[in-house]
């Protein structure tokens, strides 16, 4: 006899073999041990969201989101008396009436989670966190912090060579301050996640052009390319030498890449097998000197082995292209429209668009908008290229779309509209 | 039986857990619990139904006690006057005479917003005090840029969560106190907390933008390092201090030049701007037959036009003084005093402004009736070029003497033609002349 939690219930041995039976249906047909099955999705889409110093982890077998809270504890800077070890923790080395001293960067412990980068090989998940400096590295599988590293004045995107356990993280652009402080970049950092427990910052590639932002690698990891946001300039980059060794102005109007001319604007980058590069630039009103100009907002393409301009897809000069993505199994890219603030004013100059290439030049498929997008902002593509997964800066919502139409499958409200801006979104086969 | 029952469970189990098979990602996160407070305007702006009542708000005279230093920045500040200022009551009563329907509420959805959101219309004390502290400290959400119609209906977004005994603010561990309650909030450090007061259109014209082109600037406001607040708002002494430091003064009193108020605005004004001489340093084209060229360069370097906000109502422009033997031979933009206007017929002059029309092209002061909007701005961390040219054809300059070149960036805060149609008249009187940057080199005509 088999004792029962039910009160008062006996039960023999052919009722319990019943029972049994019908436990190990339930359990079988329902997938609890799915992750058995080739077949079972255990897909996840990480999307920052930098107000709120968190990550959402949405599972889209089941739909549950998980969180990743980024909270790099702050450091107390002033007990740190050695210069390097002062950088190290993220803190400032001043020099103050004849003495020196740690000091904390900032008053807070904001840490602004802007991007993701996943390495599925190792099992990393990659964080650049553009408030604090700091570029995490988290645990795939449990969302463990493992380590952090201090890149300092405002991470932005990354791309990683999962062979040579390599990442290269571009910093955040147009960010001079009134009144000095802060200036803007003009390198690129890479960072050694090799050990398993310590990331270390071994280079700064530098490229003497302001705002290097716009950041993507080839497929045998040999090649980085940037293309700086205020420089206006695109920049080939030998990963075994750690060095520029070409690079191009994005346009003939700027010759000399040191200068802030912040004109077109590229925002993000994506490369494909064939040894094409598709820069997303945001364009917009441009004033200089004694010139103005307007700028729309374009797609580039590059064939990066002879570092030539292809071909030029212009949208509005309202439209902001943002975020770029690119099919791994089509020759289409996939770009976010960012739009105008007030978007009420600018009818249909965002959404999302496909341009296809398939034809040696960019061509628009489809471009959808929608009255609920607000600023959206982030873009990724599943594997099999049928889906594509797009964030809403300011509507907070994650949209599942349709990669080949551009119909959207689900929207997916994953913070308080306006406050939890979301940003970066990585898609993650498992 | 049982067994039935049983098995019956089992298989409703199975049928209600294998419905997350259908990779169903319908939200988890649909409905974010709501920390504000509701209100409902009506076609007019006037208000159906709020949520929020006037004792909901406390005068920031409660706030005295403890949070002395605060007080008494924020009761010189513009927001502490931003309903008792005299350019601002004039501006409501025309704007009251213009749209009888609309004009009361439209106005004061900014200029006193607890009267607004609690729909309000006798005048409480509280409410005089403008944007006071009991009313930013209870946002638990951003608004949006107000988009005004023709009609001018009131319709700001705020998102607040007055009359709990809750004051939010930026800072992330807050002593306990015996008053209120205090809580954390990250919105405090970023610029959308300036919404919707400072981002604004009318009739589809883009006619007060200062967010968005803050926005524009720093590439979708990507950071909270260059907000609002880092500038009017700085974090000096271990706290954010609360005058708001624009470029408006308390035009009711004398000019005080160590007034801290306007020590603070000469001090932002200072860092905005930089000015240049765009020639090498031996000058060698500078004189050229009988015409000596200037080029000048005016770099900004803040994270808004030049000037924003109400921009029809202030001017930034470039006084150049061209001098030998102490006599000028040239100038532009070169005032007899703080009250006079410019010369906008020179053709010399480089003025930053802009202008509002109403629909018979009239020069409009204040924003109700705007149709017509030309924006002459310095945008965000541009620079603009110019080149004064000066046709000696007089002979005046004379070959033997150096000539002294002294170049300066002004800003005052109002046209004086603005000021002189309101009351009391030594407004006008009081209008001071900031100086931005100035610039000065000698020039020995080879």
């Amino acid at each position: 006899m088999i004792s029962s939690p039910y009160k008062n219930l006996k039960i023999n041995n052919m009722n319990s073999l019943y029972i049994v039976l019908c436990i190990s249906l339930t359990v079988y047909s329902c997938g609890l041990f799915e992750s058995d099955d080739p077949g079972f999705s255990s897909e996840k889409i990480y999307v920052t969201k930098q107000g709120d110093d968190e990550i959402a982890v949405i599972n889209l077998s089941d739909g549950t989101i998980d969180t990743i809270l980024i909270d790099y504890s702050a450091t107390n800077c002033m007990v740190i008396l050695d210069g390097e070890e002062c950088g190290n923790a993220g803190c400032m080395w001043h020099e103050m009436g004849g003495g020196e001293m740690c000091m904390s960067m900032s008053n807070s412990t904001i840490n602004g989670p802007h991007f993701t980068a996943i390495d599925n090989t190792n099992r990393y998940l990659f964080v650049t966190s553009m408030e604090s400096g700091w570029v995490g590295r988290y645990n795939l599988d449990n969302h463990q912090l493992i380590d952090k590293e201090m890149v300092g004045n405002m991470p932005a995107l990354m791309v990683l060579n999962t062979d040579k356990e390599k990442l290269y993280v571009s910093s955040m652009m147009s960010m001079v301050a009134s009144g000095g402080g802060m200036q803007s970049r003009t390198d690129i950092s890479v960072i050694d996640y090799s050990d398993d427990f310590d990331m270390v910052m071994t280079n700064n590639i530098e490229t003497s052009s302001p705002s290097p932002h716009a950041i993507a690698i080839n497929q045998n990891g040999s090649e980085v390319f940037v293309a700086t946001y205020e420089g206006n300039w695109l920049f080939k980059i030998s990963t075994s030498l750690n060095s520029v060794i070409a690079s191009k102005p994005l346009e003939t109007f700027t010759m000399d890449k040191t200068l802030p001319v912040t004109r077109l604007k590229p925002v993000q980058c994506t490369h494909t097998q064939d040894s094409l590069l598709f820069i997303s630039c945001e364009g917009g009103e441009w004033t200089s000197g004694a010139s103005t100009d307007t700028i729309p907002g374009q797609i580039q393409m590059w064939d990066t082995n002879k570092m030539t301009l292809v071909d030029t897809l212009q949208f509005s000069e309202f439209s902001r292209p943002w975020h770029i993505v690119s099919s791994a199994v089509s020759k289409e890219i996939y770009v976010v429209l960012k739009g105008q603030f007030n978007a009420g004013l600018y009818p249909d100059s965002d959404g999302v668009a496909c341009v296809s290439y398939e034809s040696g030049y960019l061509q628009l498929k489809w471009h959808i908008i929608n009255d609920v997008f607000r600023y959206l902002h982030g873009i990724d593509i599943s594997d099999d290229g049928t889906r594509l997964f797009v964030s809403g800066e300011t509507d907070t919502n994650l949209y599942e779309i349709n990669a080949e139409d551009g119909t959207i499958i689900n929207t997916t409200l994953l913070g308080i509209e306006g406050v939890s801006k979301l940003q970066g979104v990585t898609y993650s086969p498992n | 039986m049982i067994f039935k029952i049983i098995l019956l469970a089992n298989l409703l189990i199975f049928t209600i857990s294998c419905n997350k098979t259908n990779n169903s990602v319908d939200s988890k996160y649909t409905d974010p619990i709501k920390y504000y407070k509701d209100y409902w305007p009506n076609e007019s702006g006037n208000l159906d139904s709020t949520e929020m009542a006037i004792h909901d708000f406390a005068s920031a005279s409660e706030c005295f006690d403890c949070h002395g230093q605060y007080f008494a920045e924020w009761s010189k500040s513009r927001h502490a006057h931003s309903f008792d200022d005299p350019i601002f009551q004039k501006g409501w009563n025309e704007a009251q005479i213009d749209f009888p329907d609309t004009g009361e509420r439209f106005c004061i959805q900014c200029h006193a917003p607890i009267a607004f959101v609690t729909g309000e219309n006798d005048i409480y004390d509280v409410m005089k005090e403008g944007v006071t502290c009991t009313f930013c400290h209870s946002f638990t959400g951003f608004g949006e840029t107000v988009n005004a119609n023709d009609q001018i209906v009131a319709n700001a977004i705020y998102k607040l969560n007055p009359g709990e005994n809750t004051m939010y603010g930026p800072i992330e561990d807050p002593d306990d106190n015996p008053y209120h309650n205090s809580e954390y909030s990250r919105l405090f450090s970023r610029s959308d907390m300036c919404l919707p007061c400072h981002d604004f259109t009318i009739g589809g014209i883009e006619a007060e933008i200062t967010f968005t082109e803050w926005n524009i600037a720093t590439a979708g406001g990507m950071s909270e390092t260059n907000s609002c607040q880092s500038c009017h708002m700085p974090f000096r002494n271990g706290r954010h201090e609360h005058d708001f430091i624009g470029v408006d003064i308390d035009l009711t009193k004398p000019i005080d030049h160590i007034d801290s108020q306007y020590l603070k605005v000469d001090s932002l004004l200072k860092t905005s701007v930089e000015l240049s001489f765009v020639f090498d340093t031996n000058m060698t084209e500078l004189m050229n037959n009988d015409t000596l060229t200037i080029p000048i360069s005016v770099k900004s370097r803040i994270h808004h036009s030049l000037p924003s906000g109400t921009s029809f109502a202030r001017e930034a422009w470039i006084e150049i003084k061209v001098l030998q033997n102490n006599s000028v031979v040239f100038s532009s933009g070169n005032l007899g005093n703080n009250t006079s206007d410019l010369n906008l017929n020179d053709p010399a002059l480089l003025l930053f402004t802009s202008n509002i029309l109403s629909s018979n092209n009239d020069t409009l002061s204040s924003i109700p009736n705007t149709q017509y909007y030309f924006p002459q701005l310095l945008p965000a961390l541009t620079t603009k070029d110019w080149t004064y040219l000066f046709i000696d054809d007089g002979g005046i300059l004379d070959n033997s003497n150096p000539i002294d070149i002294s170049v300066r960036m002004l800003f005052r805060p109002f046209k004086p033609a603005i000021l002189r149609n309101i009351n009391p008249p030594e407004l006008l009187d009081n209008l001071p002349i900031f100086e931005m940057a100035r610039i000065d080199t000698t020039y020995i005509i080879p």
